[in-house]
């Protein structure tokens, strides 16, 4: 395989990939190693880019989903807000998806990491997105006790994030 | 699909190598996967958006924890992988502690020019290590591009001269 850049996007997108498996993959400063490396699910025509699954004693590996969107465009002046557009259509598409489901934003300039939920809380697409779960510390502790809070029981009650973005306002 | 320390940490050090080469927008990086060739990146300069064919390998290696200075890192780090002495152009090694992800470089087939008409690749015994940031990948691009200017000069010099035009040492 070779990554070979053909044009900023492609750049900027290769680069949002590996920024994020980078910071996902960081060791917590009390807990150690997280989350393994994750798996690039491959081609362009799927809604998740990457699987994630937990480290864990356990012999079934716990695991999420994430959609990486990576922008060169910054934040927005007013809240801080990162400018990465997801369509109603991929969140559609997220929410089929039996496993916690995340879209990760890439801030690929400063190199730097937001999770949100994409597990049926907002149904409008959106241009911009929260900053308020960098993926960094406390954030990914929190994640990875979501997702072993949702394998505990994985159908008995409908899933709710923590990650929700404080601007959706859907009707 | 859970995997072990070695590979998780080789992985985490490729997107980090990855990461600090492609910082810059005149280099075009190839990942080399399974090459086994001891270079893990081949890295092309590029002069206003055209690829110039100059070249140069990046090995990237994984250490566990962090360190206080470079002098925590092993210096015979060419020696452990011969694979890179017959390299015919520059070859550089990233590490990058795990601990803090913070990166370092040394020379593995590092350019010479001090002798000017026949600039030449030393095979490096005893790595050197230094902080890699933004501005020591200028530093290296920049010695890479001095070696490959010399290397053109010393073939005009020596079109017309039997003595050889660059040496491998």
């Amino acid at each position: 395989m070779s990554i070979r850049r053909s044009g900023v996007h492609d750049l900027i997108a290769a680069r949002g990939e590996s920024i994020f498996r980078v910071l996902i993959s960081r060791s917590h400063v009390e807990h150690g190693y997280l989350f393994q490396v994750p798996h690039f699910l491959g081609d362009k025509q799927r809604t998740v880019d990457f699987y994630v699954e937990l480290v864990s004693a356990d012999s079934a590996p716990l695991h999420f989903f994430v959609q990486v969107k990576a922008t060169r465009t910054g934040y927005t002046r007013k809240d801080r807000r990162l400018r990465v557009r997801v369509s109603a259509a991929e969140l559609r598409r997220l929410v089929g998806y039996r496993a916690p489901t995340y879209i990760v934003g890439i801030d690929e300039q400063w190199e730097r990491g937001y999770i949100v939920s994409a597990n049926g809380e907002r149904t409008r697409g959106w241009a911009t997105m929260t900053t308020a779960y960098p993926l960094e510390g406390d954030v990914l502790a929190q994640l990875k006790d979501e997702v072993e809070a949702y394998w505990a029981h994985p159908a008995s009650t409908e899933f709710r994030s923590r990650f929700t973005d404080p601007g959706w306002r859907d009707p | 699909m859970t995997m072990k320390w070695d590979e998780f940490f080789a992985r985490r050090a490729e997107d980090l190598g990855f990461i600090h080469l492609t910082r810059r927008e005149d280099l075009i990086v190839d990942r080399l996967v399974s090459s086994g060739a001891g270079v893990d990146f081949l890295v092309t300069v590029m002069r206003e958006g055209v690829a110039t064919g100059r070249l140069f390998g990046v090995q990237v290696k994984a250490r566990a924890g962090s360190i206080r200075s470079t002098a925590g890192l092993n210096r015979r780090v060419s020696g452990a992988d011969p694979s890179v002495a017959d390299v015919p152009f520059p070859v550089c090694v990233f590490v990058f502690t795990m601990g803090d992800d913070r990166g370092y470089y040394g020379w593995l087939r590092e350019p010479v020019l001090s002798n000017r008409r026949s600039p030449t690749l030393r095979l490096v015994e005893h790595v050197e290590w230094s902080e890699l940031d933004r501005g020591a990948l200028a530093e290296i691009v920049h010695t890479v591009e001095a070696w490959y200017e010399a290397q053109k000069r010393s073939t005009r010099q020596h079109a017309s001269s039997p003595e050889p035009r660059s040496q491998v040492v």
